[in-house]
């Protein structure tokens, strides 16, 4: 299917991918510092801004559905394979905090010529290679393993599309709240006990 | 001092609220939104399949093939095609296999049929299809003629909007009988044109899901 013709769809996705690549730049996401951060619970920059975009995502499509304008069901959602899932997520979390990014902020990082954004994605492309030349081997493991289908909070726990949305909020919002708490708590150790008397020389 | 972080909160718990209100769009209002679309296609025939060609495709292990009978109870029980599942047209969901899988939709001409596939494809089922002609047209096809003078195949489109079974058994044997499978088609045999409609869209290979 495709709205805008095929030319035009293709437009589009450009500009979105271009959007996402500015204010993924803009949130710092381009600066491994701050992504490594997260896992140091100095800065959970991470944390809101994609917390943020769910929870964006998710009120605007639950809006669009309650109101008739958009079919949840049309919309590609990522069967769910539970062991790879699992196995692949580890494998990214360690590579995110050993070399700095993830996939997609790595490009961000090299569009802006950091030599530790360069060599990350160097890395991934040496890694896509061999996954592939492993797939074989791989192969049952990768397709059927866990293997649950298309499953959405929605179907696991029979509750409404609006209902699971007010639950994200809530936990977003929380998790916002905790993560500033997180944050401040971070602040003081890293200044440290403040000398007795506590007058300036 | 209100902080723009505490007014988009509000804002987003009370969009959220508001979605919990909306609730879910009951099946009717999705087909609604949906006929005059889908039932230009109807009108179109692109989602017609020829009985013949399904009978071809039952036979193609690179294809899967879901049969759904909508008609009453008491002609399914008469005769239905072999590995066709009854379900009435008011319980369909859109929650029957899709990747690579074919549903074909049957009543005993077309309207319940095509009612059928209404729904299943305003509510979001894939690779829904319609059997040209129904079961009747079926037998018409592959039920051997006999002293009932059944055998000639008729135009696809029937004649008739009663929906009913225009073929006479004097028993009851659901699938067991053999023109409920027929045997595979043969090289050479004389075999029936049609113009080709069934078109499975296989498994989406799975799409990196990137994490920005």
């Amino acid at each position: 299917m495709a709205p805008f013709g095929y030319a035009g769809d293709a437009g589009v996705a450009t500009l979105i991918g271009l959007a996402f690549g500015i204010v993924l730049e803009r949130s710092g996401f381009g600066d491994s510092r701050i992504l490594t951060a997260q896992f140091y619970l100095h800065n959970m920059r991470v944390l809101k801004v994609m917390f943020t975009a769910i929870v964006t995502a998710s009120l605007l499509l639950a809006l669009g559905h309650g109101l008739g304008l958009v079919d949840l069901a049309g919309i590609w959602v990522p069967p769910t394979h539970l062991w790879p899932g699992l196995l692949g997520g580890f494998l990214l979390g360690v590579g995110f905090l050993v070399g700095g990014y993830c996939p997609g902020t790595s490009l961000v990082a090299s569009a802006t010529l950091k030599l530790d954004g360069l060599a990350f994605v160097g890395g991934l492309v040496l890694g896509i290679v061999a996954f592939n030349a492993a797939t074989p081997a791989l192969l049952d493991f990768w397709e059927h393993s866990g293997h649950l289908g298309r499953v959405t909070l929605m179907d696991a726990t029979g509750l409404s599309t609006g209902a699971i949305v007010l639950g994200v909020v809530v936990l977003a919002l929380s998790a916002f709240w905790v993560a500033g708490r997180v944050e401040r708590a971070a602040r003081r150790r890293r200044r440290g006990p403040v000398p007795s008397g506590g007058r300036l020389t | 001092m209100m902080r723009w972080s505490h007014i988009a909160a509000g804002v987003a718990v009370a969009a959220a609220l508001v979605a919990v209100a909306l609730g879910e769009p009951g099946p009717e209002v999705k087909i609604e939104a949906r006929r005059a679309a889908l039932q230009a296609r109807l009108d179109a025939r692109e989602v017609h399949v020829d009985p013949w060609e399904l009978h071809e495709g039952r036979w193609n292990s690179r294809m899967k093939v879901v049969l759904i009978d909508v008609r009453h109870e008491a002609d399914y029980n008469v005769f239905h095609l072999r590995g066709a599942r009854r379900i009435p047209v008011d319980q369909l969901q859109p929650n029957l296999p899709t990747a690579g899988v074919a549903v074909v939709v049957m009543s005993n001409d077309e309207a319940a049929a095509e009612a059928a596939w209404l729904r299943l494809t305003a509510l979001g089922q894939p690779n829904a299809y319609v059997l040209a002609g129904g079961v009747n047209l079926w037998l018409d096809i592959f039920r051997p003629a006999d002293a009932h003078g059944h055998g000639a195949a008729v135009n696809a489109r029937s004649e008739t909007t009663a929906d009913v079974l225009r073929h006479r058994f004097d028993t009851a044997r659901g699938a067991s009988w053999p023109f409920a499978f027929p045997p595979r088609p043969h090289a050479g045999a004389p075999r029936r044109a049609y113009s080709k409609t069934l078109k499975v869209r296989g498994a989406v290979a799975k799409s990196g899901g990137g994490c920005g």
